[in-house]
């Protein structure tokens, strides 16, 4: 027999997550999007064997590792960004307009439980998405792990908080769903294609590579691919630490810049 | 003792064939307690004033309309009462408490119709819809009675999105109604309906106040709030301009009838106002508006001023409305 309270907690997670699936453009980014882009990017150069060492990431001693073993961590980068970046400040934005917010304030549930349950729902989409891509992966593309499962979950959840974050600040952040729409969308895509995600980073001019240094998604994509490779701790707890300290500072900015209601005065 | 435990013996009337009050009667108002209580209430925007000086009661088991023009500090009044807005100064209580700081105790018992017609999420499908809002509440009326009082049975599994204005209003009062609340608030509840749907909605709402249920309603149309509300607010500039009973408010002004007389060089208004039936005048365009407590009147304007016929009809609260905040545009709105 479920309380009161868990039954609100179910029917807003159904609901909510109905609602997402049911956005065209929310499920082409989350699932078609990437699964091009993994078939497309994956298939160039996945299948070939990665050298000894290359771009600051190295392969396990003694194992066969693909190139497609490090594009996939990246990749998966890519689809927290997107749900976060793309997806997250946008539906903010609509909802806002639409004066959902304004309405769960005049009923008895509290915004609080309404932003978890959120938070939830794109995190079962996330896994949802990351599992399709995984399969796609493992059975296209062969793409092995080799790293500790823990760590591995571990830097997904900090990269997810992270990212999730920002993508919160920016849901709250702009006037209209327009604005919110349009700078997210140029933040998404400007993080995505100097993340190393797309483009290996190796390949980059100096200069490039120096600036990407300050893209947070950079650090997701080394975090993730030198977990996913087992890498020992020197080489990925610099981008653990830029990862959560983006986090934390967007943690703290969220409820200061967050608006609630379109206010027109 | 509280209002849940209260109401379950309150008696009630049936006022149609389905019984329509019933559905409400497992929750409506202790019949001791001020519903609504805003004292002093001051709303202001920087320099800007909003809401100067607005007190009012609300008593239980009736309808207390909000009336005045756009701009008149109406919704930032709603607002406040709802909770949405902090009141520069002044104290309002629904229930006894504190529509911010008690918000889900106060929200519990309070159903509310925003003024939004969109925020019904448009995805998803109006038994989707009914069956979230269910979940906010210990004891929700049916999903089927839900359907009836919006009149969407046989639509259930229609998307938000598909539905017309008309009905995603229906759908979203019927929402507000849908937790048995002893109190509720409606921001324009029939803004864009039809006169069937109107009918409806106010059909509906008298039987949820037969129930011993309150309704604190803003609207624009003087119609309803004559023929429905029992006591009535009109704001303008942000205070309360006048308050009271529909009926005794046009009483107290001895607006019965009202008489137009084509306004002529001659024919001023200390000449009519000699007449011994004249109550009240008002210049509107190219005429008298004359309001009287008899239909003598039309005899003795006549004879004034030589004209075979005269135009005459029952004075209305719209009149009263419009004689008080005055008939041009303001500025801004």
């Amino acid at each position: 027999m479920r309380t009161l309270r868990q039954h609100v907690v179910w029917q807003l997670f159904a609901k909510d997550l109905l609602q997402y699936l049911r956005e065209p453009t929310a499920a082409f980014f989350t699932f078609a999007f990437p699964a091009l882009l993994l078939t497309i990017l994956g298939g160039i150069y996945g299948g070939e064997e990665m050298p000894a060492a290359v771009g600051g990431f190295q392969p396990p001693a003694g194992a066969t590792v693909l190139y497609i073993d490090l594009y996939f961590p990246g990749f998966v980068g890519f689809i927290i960004a997107n749900l976060s970046l793309a997806s997250i400040p946008v539906f903010l934005a609509y909802q806002r307009e639409s004066g959902y917010f304004r309405a769960i304030q005049v009923s008895p549930v509290s915004l609080f439980t309404v932003m978890l349950v959120r938070i939830s729902v794109y995190f079962v989409t996330f896994i949802f998405s990351y599992t399709f891509m995984f399969l796609l992966a493992r059975l296209t593309l062969g793409v092995r792990f080799h790293g500790s499962e823990g760590l591995f979950l571990l830097g997904i959840l900090v990269s997810f908080i992270a990212l999730g974050a920002l993508g919160f600040l920016l849901g709250g952040m702009f006037r209209s769903p327009q604005a919110t729409q349009a700078t997210s969308m140029i933040l998404f895509f400007l993080l995505y294609f100097t993340s190393g995600s797309a483009i290996p980073r190796w390949q980059f001019p100096n200069w490039l590579h120096t600036l990407t240094e300050y893209n947070p998604l950079t650090h997701v994509v080394e975090l993730l691919v030198h977990l996913w490779l087992g890498a020992p701790s020197d080489l990925w707890w610099q981008s653990g630490v830029v990862v959560l300290g983006c986090g934390l500072v967007a943690l703290i900015l969220v409820p200061m810049t967050f608006k609630w209601e379109v206010d027109t005065r | 003792m509280d209002g849940l435990e209260h109401d379950a013996a309150l008696p009630l009337r049936c006022p149609t064939q389905t019984c329509a009050a019933a559905r409400f009667s497992q929750q409506g108002n202790s019949l001791d307690q001020t519903v609504i209580r805003v004292e002093n209430l001051k709303k202001t925007y920087g320099s800007v004033t909003a809401v100067a000086d607005v007190s009012l009661r609300v008593e239980p088991g009736t309808v207390f309309g909000l009336v005045g023009p756009n701009g008149a500090g109406k919704s930032t009044t709603i607002e406040c009462i709802e909770g949405l807005r902090e009141p520069t100064s002044g104290r309002i209580e629904l229930l006894g408490q504190s529509p911010r700081s008690q918000r889900r105790a106060v929200f519990s018992q309070v159903g509310v119709l925003l003024q939004e017609n969109e925020l019904l999420p448009r995805r998803l499908r109006v038994h989707e819809i009914i069956e979230l809002f269910r979940s906010f509440y210990p004891n929700p009326l049916d999903k089927a009675e839900v359907l009836a009082n919006c009149g969407l049975e046989g639509q259930e599994r229609v998307r938000a999105s598909r539905l017309s204005g008309g009905q995603r209003r229906r759908l979203a009062l019927a929402l507000a109604l849908i937790g048995r609340p002893r109190l509720v608030i409606l921001d324009e509840p029939t803004s864009g309906l039809d006169p069937q749907a109107r009918y409806n909605v106010w059909r509906l709402l008298l039987a949820y106040r037969e129930a011993g249920g309150t309704i604190f309603v803003s609207t624009h149309y003087m119609d309803e709030a004559e023929e429905y509300c029992d006591e009535l607010c009109l704001l303008d500039y942000g205070e309360v301009q006048i308050q009271g009973s529909p009926k005794r408010l046009m009483r107290e002004r001895s607006m019965r009838v009202l008489v137009k007389v084509p306004a002529r060089p001659e024919l001023t208004g200390e000449r009519l106002q000699a007449l011994e039936t004249v109550r009240q005048i008002e210049h509107v365009d190219d005429a008298w508006h004359v309001y009287s407590d008899t239909d003598r009147v039309y005899g003795e304007l006549k004879a004034l001023t030589g004209e075979d016929i005269l135009e005459m009809r029952p004075a209305r609260l719209e009149d009263l409305y419009l004689m008080t905040t005055g008939r041009s545009y303001r500025p801004g709105t």
